[in-house]
C-alpha cells in the first residue's frame, strides 16, 4: 500500500500523523500475509466464500 | 475430612458440600482469606468480594439442609479473569483504560455459574486488554507463577491460572484467542478447556477479536472443566453466534475408555521449537495412551504458519475496530506494546482481513481431513519451551524475546483460526522444575470426546494432583 495513501487515511481518522517504523513489526507482517495469501492463491483456494462459510464447516462437523 | 478443603478438586469440593460434609460458608470463607492473603504474593487478584458473599454461601448451605442443590456447582467458590461484566462491579480488563469502568450488565456466563449455584468470589488480573501470552501487564505488575515467582504464569488469563493454581479457588473462567487460556493452564500446572468458537456464548464479555474469541474453564482436572463447561455451554439470545446445538452430559461420558482411540502425532511444524524435556514429556503421555489400549499415528500437518498470520490480521484488525475510539483518544493510557499490536490493525487492507476470514471455512475442512480424518484427536505440545523467568520475557536482546514468545504461542494460535476444541493438561516438570503441559485437539463440538480422553490420562497419572508450595 503507498505510504501516503495510508498515513493521510490514518491522519483522517485519528487526527494524526502515522510513522510507520514506530508501529512494531509492520514490514515484516505485512511481507508476511501478502506471501501468505499469494501461496494460498497460488495453491488453488478461492477467495469467493463468505465468512459465514466458517460457521457452516463447524456446524456440519457438529452434527455429525 | 482427610484432605485440606484448599485442596479438594472442584468436583470433590462440590460432592463434599453437597453431602454436608463441609458448608459453602466453610468453602468459601477459606478461598475468601486465602485470595486476600496470598492474591497479592501473586499479583492474581484484581478485586475481592466483600463479605457479603457469605450471606450468599449461609443461604446456599440452608437450601442443602432442606434438600435443595440449585446445580452441580452449589456453594462452590470461583473467580474470574477481570473481563467478564456484571452488573454494578467494575470491570478493568487488565486496563488502566477501563479501570473505572462499571458494568450495566452480566455475562450470560456468569448468570450460568449463579443459576448453578457457584459463588463469584471476585475478579482475577490479567494482561492488558488480554495481550500477552506471559501475563505482563504494564499497569499493574507482572503475573506471577505460584510455582516460583521469578517466572511468568502464562497470559492472558494468568490470575485465573494463579489462582486455581496455587488453591485460592477450585476453577475460574477464561478466554482464548490465540491461547490464552492454554498458555496459563500449561505453564501453571492446570488443565484448561478451549471450546470449540461458538459453543459458549460471549455475551457480557470484553472483546479482543470477535472472531476468535473463546470462553473455557481453568481447573485442576478434567472433570472439573466439564461440570464448569456444563454450566455455561449452549445456545444464547444474547449472542447470535452461540451455536444452537444441545450440550451433552459432559461428565457421563467421562468413561475412562479410550480403547481404539486413535490419536495423530504430528511430523512437521509443532515440535519445531520444542526443547528436548518437553519432547520427553509428551512422549511419555503417549506411552501412556498405548498402555491405556489408544493407537497413536503420525500425521503431517498443513500450512500452520498460514494460519497464524491470518489469525494475526483477523485480530490485529477486530482488535483495532474495537479499541480506534480509545486510540483516538486515550492514547497514551495504553502500555507502547499493546498499543502497538493493536495500532497495526488499522493498517491492514479490507481486502486481506476479508481474506482471511473467506478462506477459515476451506482452510478448516482441509486440517480436520489432514489431521483428524483417520484419527479421533491431535496430540501437540501445548507451550514448546521450559516456563521463562519474567526477566527472559521482558529484558535484553529484543530479538531473542520475540522468539521466546513466538515459541510460547506456537502451538496454540493456529487452533484459534481454525475454531477447533482444545484441552490443555498437566504432564510433568521440565528441568526448571516448572509444570508442563499437553494439548489434544479435536472435531468441532468434540468436547466430551477431549475431556474423556483428558480424564483417562488423569486416573492413570496424577500430575494434576501436584501442587506449589507457596513461600510467604
Amino acid at each position: 500500500m503507498d505510504a501516503d495513501i495510508l498515513t493521510g487515511h490514518f491522519r483522517e481518522i485519528y487526527g494524526r500523523d502515522l510513522n510507520l517504523d514506530a508501529v512494531s513489526g509492520y514490514a515484516d507482517i505485512v511481507a508476511k500475509l501478502n506471501a501468505a495469501i499469494r501461496d494460498a492463491a497460488e495453491k488453488g483456494l478461492a477467495f469467493e466464500d463468505e465468512p459465514s462459510a466458517f460457521l457452516g464447516v463447524i456446524a456440519r462437523h457438529g452434527q455429525l | 475430612m482427610s484432605t485440606a478443603i484448599e485442596q479438594l478438586t472442584l468436583e470433590e469440593a462440590a460432592r463434599a458440600i453437597a453431602r454436608g460434609d463441609v458448608s459453602s460458608e466453610q468453602v468459601t470463607a477459606l478461598s475468601l482469606e486465602r485470595l486476600r492473603r496470598l492474591g497479592p504474593l501473586l499479583n492474581c487478584v484484581a478485586n475481592v468480594a466483600d463479605d457479603s458473599v457469605l450471606d450468599v454461601a449461609r443461604t446456599l448451605d440452608r437450601e442443602r439442609a432442606r434438600g435443595k442443590l440449585r446445580g452441580r456447582l452449589h456453594g462452590v467458590p470461583l473467580a474470574h479473569k477481570d473481563l467478564f461484566y456484571r452488573k454494578g462491579r467494575r470491570v478493568a480488563c487488565g486496563s488502566k483504560i477501563r479501570r473505572d469502568f462499571v458494568a450495566n450488565t452480566t455475562a450470560t456466563v456468569l448468570e450460568r455459574l449463579d443459576a448453578a449455584g457457584a459463588l463469584d468470589l471476585g475478579t482475577l488480573h490479567m494482561s492488558e486488554f488480554a495481550f500477552s501470552p506471559t501475563g505482563y501487564n504494564h499497569h499493574y505488575g507482572h503475573g506471577l507463577n505460584p510455582w516460583d515467582l521469578t517466572r511468568v504464569p502464562g497470559g492472558s488469563s494468568s490470575g485465573s491460572a494463579a489462582a486455581v493454581a496455587a488453591r485460592l479457588v477450585y476453577g475460574s473462567l477464561g478466554t482464548d484467542s490465540g491461547g490464552s487460556l492454554r498458555h496459563p493452564a500449561a505453564m501453571c500446572g492446570l488443565t484448561g478447556l478451549k471450546p470449540t468458537q461458538t459453543r459458549v456464548s460471549r455475551a457480557g464479555v470484553m472483546p479482543l477479536s470477535h472472531s476468535l474469541d473463546c470462553v473455557g474453564p481453568l481447573a485442576r482436572t478434567a472433570r472439573d472443566c466439564a461440570w464448569l463447561l456444563q454450566a455455561i455451554a449452549g445456545p444464547d439470545h444474547a449472542d447470535p453466534t452461540a451455536a444452537g446445538f444441545s450440550v451433552p452430559d459432559f461428565d457421563a461420558g467421562l468413561t475412562g475408555d479410550v480403547t481404539g482411540l486413535r490419536i495423530a502425532v504430528p511430523t512437521n511444524y509443532y515440535y519445531d521449537h520444542a526443547t528436548e524435556d518437553v519432547r520427553r514429556l509428551l512422549d511419555a503421555t503417549l506411552d501412556v495412551y498405548r498402555q491405556l489400549g489408544a493407537k497413536v499415528s503420525p500425521v503431517r500437518v498443513p500450512d500452520v504458519n498460514l494460519f497464524n498470520t491470518l489469525a494475526q490480521v483477523i485480530m490485529g484488525v477486530e482488535a483495532a475496530t474495537i479499541h480506534q475510539r480509545w486510540l483516538a483518544t486515550r492514547r497514551n493510557e495504553y502500555s507502547d506494546i499493546v498499543r502497538a499490536r493493536i495500532e497495526v490493525g488499522l493498517m491492514y487492507p479490507a481486502t486481506r482481513y476479508c481474506e482471511a476470514l473467506a478462506l477459515r471455512g476451506k482452510l478448516t475442512e482441509a486440517f480436520i481431513s489432514a489431521t483428524l480424518g483417520e484419527c479421533d484427536v491431535l496430540h501437540l505440545p501445548a507451550v514448546s519451551i521450559p516456563v521463562p523467568t519474567i526477566e527472559e520475557t521482558t529484558n535484553g536482546d529484543p530479538a531473542h524475546i520475540a522468539r521466546t514468545l513466538g515459541a510460547l504461542t506456537h502451538c496454540t494460535r493456529g487452533i484459534n483460526y481454525l475454531g477447533l476444541p482444545a484441552v490443555t493438561l498437566p504432564c510433568g516438570f521440565t528441568a526448571n522444575r516448572m509444570p508442563c503441559g499437553f494439548q489434544l485437539v479435536g472435531r468441532p463440538f468434540a468436547e466430551g470426546l477431549l475431556l474423556r480422553v483428558a480424564d483417562a490420562y488423569q486416573r492413570a497419572i496424577d500430575w494434576h494432583r501436584r501442587a506449589p508450595a507457596l513461600q510467604e
